[in-house]
């Protein structure tokens, strides 16, 4: 039964100075869902891509069920019967859903040089309804869907080719629970069949339940592979950090406590679309956490407490009484925001990680109307020290750097600029234990200098552990507010949700 | 080796320019760098190296400027007829063309900026309005007197165009200004989010262009003592290649610099010069020109697969 679908021999894989894998071994059986983990940098989706064509190694070897293996790119990893659903967004923009899933094999549905547009949505239908997503209408405009609908579209496409090897990177982060649940079958589908799945994910709880392997990989070596007996939470975390996980992991108090000052209130915002009646106030020295469905409208209220969005009705003030209706306005003020979106909205991703952090504070650093690198230097090595930043330089672009490190860039570009209010939507998506960690104990440690944020999330872990005040949503209106307490569980926050 | 495969985009314009020194230096037998022959090299370049620069500011914040010959065009002409049509000092003329400019380029900036409309077709717009205007009022070439080869002389011009060009890159590298405007080339919505007032920068940056274009028209008008209906037409194509041959992103971003304008510029103005020098008929040198700037375009695009540069 288990026979060898791919193997891969002493992969070195570099980009630029970066080591991004030292010399992997790694072998994938049939039937097989083996979970892929490590921090972000320790090369798990190096490898990944390299098996899936995306990149070359500079060296070793690959073999494709015993034979020499060399994907020139995802296509030709795709005839072999290599699928990859990436991480991030994959379908194609302003064209229908059966176009997206048959994109590039149009000449199935041809005769006569014309396409058979009826034989081709009939086609798609019927993918979508084996996916469990019969739902989705092949008709409709890919814009018109969400971005799990669009995943799921996604999936479709690279199942139509019925894949040997399916790899999942972080798909079903963002997805809600019936996106994964049509993820854990497709997976649980390809096993009986004989085919492997590589399962990249930062959710132990997920890879434990669903991986009947589990390989772990840290700062581009292959650690250990572990059996279903062998994975347990602790020794997970311990193999992926490379030491015992010291301290707390949340904040552990539960003095829900902050000032009574408001910096910070929105009032009877409508924005024609997901909110129509919004209240918010934010006080001082207080981590409100915000949850919800994504679309629950809770991502534009972070918008709109920044400026980025103008609401139709209602107002947006600072404690001073600024109206908040541009982002600069804002960060005059010293409030500070990070996308959900990180690499599109947040940063200058081809720019250096000085210029990165530097932005906002440019003014601050100007002397007699001039920049000078020695403070440039300044500003950014001290955040780069406070946060740890993972790189060789400064002057380094931010697309060398892993997701958790970029993520640690955005949040020094705004404590480097002294930011008193912070607006953070989704601050850990995509980001590694270790750094999850980190990013946790700084929040708390900007709370304890009376510093505010506003914690939007879909992970409801996360707001439980850290708010001081816990907002929960359904569309578009506050349906529940909760104070901290050891007493909230997700299950009694998700009825609030639905 | 591992400096020069990192600084390759900042090297490799030098490595152009010297080349094609070089290579007109051996075939012209040194003819080109004779004293009369340079000045006329420096003549060509200096009009094209203010307007480059200037255009710098636009191009890096991912902008585009088709109106800048038209608009230096119209500035000289404009000043002219005034120059002409009452007695005054020559000097007036300096920031007569400045101010010409300056409401031509913020016409086009609040358009562009306020409006959301591409730089791309507003600025094609504006190149027909000034072209427009200036055989609409001129009738014709307009003659200068004498007294304006007051301001052709190389000891200002050298001292003005020194204060530009540094001014010029003080402003884009070492003034938040600057860098805003090269953050929002490389990407606005992050720009945004960082607290960059988007709107004012933009426009800041057609003001600086608009000054830059106005003193080019004006040392123009002391060199030629002529102002002609096609005054500037093609210069904006000029610039373009000049930038992309000094190493810059047409799209601009953070890379964008005012040595790139200045490189360029002399590699554009030296081949055009010195292709004549050695005989080939100005048509072909079009052509070479055309020819350089495919191959350095091709280079620009595909560097990635031809693993030359890092990415």
């Amino acid at each position: 039964m288990s026979s060898e679908l791919i193997r891969a021999e002493k992969i070195v894989k570099n980009f630029g100075l970066t080591k991004a894998l030292q010399g992997v071994d790694f072998t994938l059986n049939s039937g097989e869902i083996r979970g892929l983990i490590g921090e972000n940098g320790s090369g798990k989706s190096t490898i990944c891509s390299i098996i899936s064509g995306i990149y070359g190694c500079d060296s070793g070897e690959l073999f494709l069920k015993g034979e020499p293996y060399k994907p020139v790119n995802m296509v030709d990893a795709q005839k072999k019967g290599v699928a990859m659903i990436m991480q991030e967004m994959g379908t194609i923009s302003s064209i229908k859903v059966c176009d997206n899933i048959f994109i590039g094999k149009e000449a199935l549905f041809t005769k006569n040089g014309v396409v058979n547009r009826r034989a081709m949505r009939k086609a798609a239908g019927k993918i979508l309804e084996d996916l469990g997503a019969g739902d989705i209408d092949p008709w409709a405009s890919i814009d018109t869907l969400n971005f799990e609908n669009r995943k799921l579209v996604e999936i479709a496409r690279a199942m139509y080719d019925d894949p040997d090897i399916l790899i999942v990177d972080e798909t079903t982060t963002a997805l809600s629970q019936r996106g994964r649940d049509i993820i854990y079958q497709l997976c649980d589908r390809m096993s009986s069949q004989g085919k492997g799945v590589i399962f990249i994910s930062h959710d132990l709880d997920e890879i434990m339940e669903h991986c009947t392997a589990l390989t772990v990989l840290r700062d581009g070596v292959l650690i250990d592979t572990l059996d279903k007996e062998q994975m347990e939470p602790s020794l997970i975390k311990s193999l992926m950090v490379g030491r015992e996980m010291v301290g707390d992991y949340y904040r552990s108090d539960y003095d829900g406590s902050y000032s009574e000052e408001v910096v910070l209130s929105m009032k009877e915002i409508y924005d024609g679309r997901e909110l129509k009646n919004f209240n918010l106030e934010l006080h001082k020295g207080e981590i409100l956490g915000i949850g919800g469905l994504s679309e629950c409208g809770m991502h534009e209220v972070g918008r709109l407490a920044f400026g980025i969005e103008k609401p139709l009705r209602g107002s947006v003030k600072l404690a001073d009484g600024t109206d908040v209706s541009q982002p600069y306005i804002a960060t005059r003020h010293r409030v500070g925001y990070i996308s959900k979106n990180r690499d599109q909205e947040s940063l200058m991703i081809t720019a250096t990680i000085l210029e990165n952090i530097e932005l906002p504070s440019l003014k601050d650093i100007t002397r007699h109307g001039l920049l000078f690198r020695k403070d440039e230097k300044a500003l950014a090595e001290e955040q780069r020290k406070l946060l740890s930043i993972k790189c060789n330089t400064v002057d380094q672009p931010v697309k060398s750097l892993s997701g958790g490190n970029k993520q640690k860039v955005v949040f020094g570009r705004w404590i480097g600029n002294k930011s008193e209010i912070l607006i953070l939507d989704c601050p850990t998506r995509g980001v590694d234990i270790g750094v999850k960690q980190s990013m946790y104990q700084l929040i708390y440690q900007l709370k304890k200098e009376g510093k505010s944020v506003i914690l939007i999330s879909e992970e409801l872990a996360e707001i439980i552990g850290m708010s001081d005040r816990i907002i929960i949503m359904k569309d578009g209106e506050v349906s529940g507010e909760f104070a901290r307490s050891e007493e909230i569980t997700e299950h009694k926050l998700i009825e609030y949700m639905i | 080796m591992e400096f020069i495969r990192k600084n390759a985009r900042t090297i490799l314009p030098f490595v152009g320019l010297a080349a094609v020194i070089i290579i007109l230096l051996i075939i012209s037998g040194g003819s080109i760098f004779a004293p009369g022959n340079l000045s006329n090299i420096l003549d060509q370049s200096y009009t094209v190296v203010l307007l480059s620069v200037g255009c710098t500011f636009l191009y890096s914040h991912g902008g585009f400027d088709l109106a800048v010959g038209g608009i230096y065009g119209l500035s000289m002409m404009v000043s002219g007829m005034i120059y002409l049509g009452g007695s005054m000092s020559i000097w007036v003329a300096l920031p007569l063309c400045i101010l010409v400019s300056l409401v031509c380029y913020l016409i086009m900036g609040v358009v562009t900026v306020k409006l959301q409309l591409p730089a791309f077709i507003t600025s094609l717009c504006m190149q027909f309005i000034c072209r427009g205007i200036v055989t609409t009022i001129s009738k014709g070439n307009i003659n200068l007197p004498g007294e304006f080869s007051a301001g052709d002389s190389w000891v200002i011009k050298i001292i003005v165009l020194v204060i530009l060009l540094g001014g010029a890159y003080i402003l884009l590298h070492r003034t938040a200004f600057g860098k805003n405007n090269r953050a929002i080339g490389e990407n606005p919505v992050a720009a945004r989010q960082s607290g960059i007032n988007i709107d004012k920068v933009r426009l800041l940056a057609y003001v600086i262009v608009a000054v830059l274009v106005g003193v080019a028209g004006f040392f123009s008008m002391c060199s030629a003592r002529t102002v002609a209906t096609l005054a500037g037409s093609g210069f904006e194509m000029d610039v373009i290649v000049a930038i992309v041959l000094g190493g810059m992103s047409l799209n601009g971003g953070m890379d964008s610099s005012v040595r790139a304008a200045i490189i360029g510029t002399l590699i554009v103005k030296l081949l055009e010069n010195g292709l004549v020098i050695i005989g080939v008929s100005s048509t072909w040198s079009d052509f070479v020109i055309g020819a350089v700037f495919l191959i350095v375009i091709l280079f620009n695009y595909k560097r990635n697969k031809l693993g030359f540069l890092p990415r």
